[in-house]
């Protein structure tokens, strides 16, 4: 890192400028720190594209795009000011050095590391393309290596379309050997069949230190991208087809980055971040598998080294320090312990043979800036712990569909862990273990073992769906694990006799309850229309069967409709609604298809009142229908906590922690977490066994901030009182918190 | 499939009959196993769809697939279950036989007619055949029926319009003093739940009511296999425990499903 110039401003918006990472045609990329005290990448663009009415319309639409996504392998945009004068945005910092320069210094990967590097960056990108994203400039100076696994930066954004392409006057800008063919040639714009083709370039560079079209000039390195087979000799025999995929000429031939993804990590071992993420007893640590680490050791401490530089940097701002320092977590620790502030700023890497063990001395955000995307943080680790460690397992998707559930769900509960473990007086420590299904049923049965086998674990949140909690339940009752499900909401997870599940939420069969009490009471309607969703099976026909059951029982007038599958012409349905005088509609279905619904029903001018359960909140929804979503409203157990007043405090500490705002089931989790800490501090859980912990919480009351928990003793569901279930309404293309939902028609 | 296969399992059945829902059980709480869900591990780019587009149960030789009136009556009369079919015992009711070229339809007013075919529909047949009382046991009354359509969306869509019937009307006329209420149903298409007999399927269940006002258990069973969509129903008379009658009904069923496939497959 350079130094700060003479030129440059010492202050940018909320952010103060630590030093110069590097500079290019579109502007400076700076160290900087947030207001909230995270380290990120401040890339600031000259003034003479921000004059561009496109570039920064161009800049806007795709920092709004790429906000929303989250990806495990993205150096994720943390902030970013399109309107500012010298337009600008922030992303995750990543200490660790770039695969380029690991490359130069230690020469090609191992086959393992080059297959899980694979596998992420296709993920990344795939995580990219899925919003719409195209990266444009995938090389290895920007994958950079953290201790858990890669990260692609400086994607999309703010990279001028012709930047990487060859310009009229024959310039190329991007880097030549690692452009797709289609992009060497120039003209066009690069699509993401582009990607796969650079990722495919860095690979073979990964494995063999060459990149696989040579070095020399420009104009042989151009020529030999369009016209020359690759040179992959050297490439290991089991990455050499999959690479050569990804170089075929013809952009349509080459593999998405989804199916890439999928093609790698096959047989990739477990997440790596696992072993950061939990705190074992130290007489485990033996039985770990050697092969948890995806680097070579050399690679390792190359990392390490580069995350120690950056506990030299600056904190933030005095001031700011001393506030927070009364509520954050682990720094806590040291200054409950006047010999631990000695290590306070400074990070201790213990390297032990292939495994690592990092303990984190210091405050929150110097752990963040160490584990690189401010979220794979562990609770504090054992050598501050105080009494037993006790862990709380997460078994979440967090990578799959619904990963934004799932990682929010893990924030949650890591905030409430942390607040615990920042408590002087407190009887145990607390640690937290995230398991990843991806959202895969087939998948989730394994995961869960690996929860169950860590006699560690006392509790588990999750899992994020109904498909993935069908699949596991069973495995959870078998070892009487507490099992306690956030977010899924289908009934029959209380119907299956298991003795160790609870349901945080209210079942899809009681949302009915609050889209008749809108639809009678806010909407006026009098005929409520029911679109069942084949689709969406058994959650769609709770919600369509539950409701038209109700109206009937209430002598309401209603107008069902089944849909099959097969179809994706909501025409007739809509012809068969209004026909039957429906003047109101209930979607049951996901939102994939309800934005079909939405469109049809704007194309008709139909003017009543649209409704629907939280398989619609997704901002895919308002994507897909567009404006035919405004309107729509969605009942969901689901608050959001960046605005809801009873939340006010935990957003403030999830902004400080996170830097970011609370993400939709975030405080349903950390509320949950509370729970879990409540019953394990109260004697009634007796000796801590998961079997007495399960028994107590099924007698446990506790007043959260999203509902108040109290559970049926013998099913685990969720006592119902009215609460907990909230109204989101889509007002210009967002969905817009209404607050709790009404219960009743109120009369 | 074995021909003798029951196509619809016990556990989850209990729970559509109980009422107690609805959401597929699967074999997880009854037998400890794992249940077998066909998520496919492409499955993350899409929220969970279990809808009938998902792969089909079986693929027809396009040369046996009914085309004309003819060839749909021909396979419905070769697969409905006549009264022997059922078991010993069984007799025609009278009629033993719905009315060439109709078929059930519910009306608006929720009751039971038999208006002629739609286009569409190529042929449609149902057996009345009944287990007489006996042997200090009530009577055992049951129907068979197949309609073949002359598209899978087509046949697709009766499976939706025979969910959306206890939707539309919870208690439903069959004749004039006779009606059915307390009407529970779930859809299960091919891969979910573990059902791994048709493309698509629906289970309800509910009470027969009938002249003397005492309720019966009344099962209701269709399948589709590609254009063709079988059912059998099933109302038990005093002393015929459930599991009998499910056990009667998810036979017949799959005999029928085995009749459809070895008709379309040239056997």
């Amino acid at each position: 890192m350079e130094p700060l110039r003479t030129s440059d401003p010492s202050r940018l918006a909320s952010h103060r400028l630590l030093g110069r990472l590097g500079a290019g045609g579109m502007g400076v990329v700076y160290l900087a720190r947030s207001a909230g005290g995270a380290l990120v990448a401040l890339k600031v663009i000259q003034a003479e594209y921000a004059e561009d009415a496109g570039f920064r319309e161009r800049f806007r639409r795709e920092a709004e795009t790429a906000r929303r996504m989250t990806s495990p392998w993205v150096a994720s945009l943390v902030d970013a000011d399109p309107e500012a004068a010298a337009p600008w945005l922030a992303t995750v910092f990543v200490p660790g050095p770039s695969l380029g320069e690991a490359v130069a210094a230690h020469g090609s990967l191992p086959v393992r590391s080059v297959r899980v590097l694979g596998a992420r960056l296709a993920q990344a990108l795939s995580d990219l393309h899925a919003v719409g994203l195209v990266h444009r400039d995938v090389k290895p100076g920007n994958v950079l290596l953290a201790l858990d696994g890669p990260r692609l930066i400086d994607f999309g954004v703010a990279r001028d379309l012709q930047d990487t392409a060859l310009t009229s006057t024959g310039v190329v800008v991007g880097t030549p050997g690692f452009l797709a063919p289609e992009q060497a040639q120039g003209g066009r714009e690069v699509g993401p069949a582009g990607d796969v083709f650079s990722l495919g370039c860095v690979l073979a560079h990964a494995a063999t230190g060459r990149p696989p079209f040579g070095t020399g000039s420009l104009d042989a390195l151009l020529y030999r991208t369009v016209h020359d087979t690759p040179d992959l000799e050297g490439v290991p025999q089991e990455l050499a087809e999959v690479v050569r995929g990804c170089l075929e000429k013809d952009p349509r031939q080459r593999p998405t980055a989804e199916a890439l993804s999928q093609a790698l990590a096959d047989t990739e071992p477990a997440d790596p971040r696992e072993i950061l993420r939990a705190v074992r007893p130290s007489a485990r640590q033996d039985q770990e598998p050697a092969d948890e680490d995806w680097l070579p050791e050399p690679l390792i401490r190359l990392i390490a080294e580069r995350s120690a530089a950056g506990l030299g940097l600056p904190a933030v701002d005095d001031t700011e320090v001393a506030s927070e320092s009364a509520d954050t977590t682990a720094a806590d620790d040291a200054d409950a312990q006047p010999s631990g502030r000695a290590v306070g700023r400074r990070r201790l890497l213990v390297l032990t043979g292939g495994a690592v063990t990092v303990a984190a001395g210091g405050g929150l955000a110097a752990w963040a800036a160490l584990s690189g995307d401010g979220k794979g943080n562990g609770s504090t680790a054992a050598p501050t712990a105080k009494g037993p460690v006790h862990t709380i397992g997460l078994h979440a998707d967090l990578s799959g569909d619904h990963r934004a559930v799932g990682r929010a769900q893990e924030r949650g509960l890591r905030l409430a862990v942390d607040e615990f473990n920042s408590r002087g007086d407190r009887p145990f420590t607390l640690a937290v273990r995230t398991v990843d299904d991806g959202g895969v049923p087939a998948r989730a049965p394994a995961v869960a073992k690996r929860l169950v086998t860590d006699p560690s674990v006392l509790a588990v949140i999750g899992p994020t769906t109904d498909d993935t909690a069908l699949a596991s339940l069973a495995t959870y009752d078998t070892a009487a694990l507490p099992l306690i499900a956030v977010s899924p909401g289908a009934t029959v997870l209380g119907v299956t006799g298991s003795r160790s599940f609870l349901h945080a939420r209210v079942t899809d069969t009681i949302l009915p309850f609050y889209l008749r009490a809108y639809l009678h009471g806010t909407a006026k309607s009098h005929t409520i229309g029911i679109v069942d969703d084949r689709a969406a099976d058994a959650y769609g026909w709770e919600i369509s069967s539950a409701l038209s059951r109700m109206l009937h029982q209430d002598r309401q007038p209603v107008v069902p409709k089944v849909v099959s599958a097969l179809r994706r012409d909501f025409g007739p349905t809509l012809d068969a609604l209004l026909e039957g005088g429906a003047d109101s509609v209930v979607f049951a279905g996901y939102h994939d298809r309800a934005a079909l619904l939405a469109r049809e029903l704007t194309h008709r001018h139909f003017a009543g009142a649209r409704a629907a359960a939280q398989g619609v909140l997704d901002t895919r929804f308002l994507s897909a229908a567009g404006e035919a979503a405004d309107g729509w409203v969605v009942v969901a157990p689901v608050m959001d906590a960046s605005v809801a007043p009873e939340a006010k405090a935990f957003a403030a500490a999830y902004r400080r922690r996170f830097d970011a705002e609370p993400q939709r089931y975030a405080v349903e989790a950390y509320d949950v977490a509370r729970l879990i800490v409540q019953t394990l501090s109260s004697p009634s859980a007796g000796r801590v066994t998961r079997q007495n912990l399960a028994t107590a919480l099924r007698g446990a009351s506790y007043k959260g901030i999203t509902k108040n928990f109290a559970f049926d003793k013998k099913t685990g569901s969720l006592v119902i009182d009215g609460r907990g279930v909230y109204l989101w309404k889509v007002d210009g293309g967002r969905f817009r918190y209404q607050g709790a939902a009404p219960f009743q028609v109120s009369t | 499939m074995k021909s003798n296969t029951r196509v619809v399992r016990g556990s989850w059945v209990a729970l559509v009959v109980a009422g107690s829902l609805l959401a597929g059980c699967s074999a997880q709480g009854a037998d400890g196993g794992s249940a077998r869900r066909t998520g496919s591990p492409t499955h993350t780019a899409a929220p969970p769809s279990g809808g009938s587009s998902a792969t089909p149960a079986f693929r027809p030789d396009a040369d046996l697939v009914p085309r004309t009136s003819k060839d749909g009556q021909d396979l419905v009369d070769s697969v409905v279950f006549a009264p022997g079919d059922w078991g010993r015992g069984f007799v025609a009711q009278d009629p033993a036989e719905s009315t060439p070229g109709t078929w059930a339809v519910l009306d608006d007013n929720c009751r039971w007619e038999r208006p002629k075919l739609p286009r569409g529909v190529l042929a449609g047949l149902s057996r009345y055949s009944r287990l007489p009382a006996g042997g200090g046991k009530g009577a055992v009354k049951v129907t068979a029926s197949a309609t073949v359509h002359s598209s899978v969306l087509g046949a697709d869509d009766q499976l939706s319009t025979t969910l959306e019937e206890p939707l539309r009307c919870p208690e439903q006329q069959t004749r004039a003093d006779e009606r059915i209420t307390g009407l529970n149903s779930l859809g299960t298409p091919f891969g979910a739940r573990e059902q791994d007999y048709a493309d698509d399927s629906v289970l309800e269940a509910g009470q027969y009511v009938g002249k003397g006002g005492n309720a019966q258990p009344y099962l209701w069973m269709v399948a589709r296999l590609g254009t063709v969509v079988a059912a059998v129903s099933v109302t038990g008379g005093k002393g015929h425990p459930q599991e009998e009658l499910q056990g009667l009904g998810s036979t017949a069923l799959g005999q029928m499903l085995v009749r459809v496939r070895q008709r379309l497959k040239g056997k």
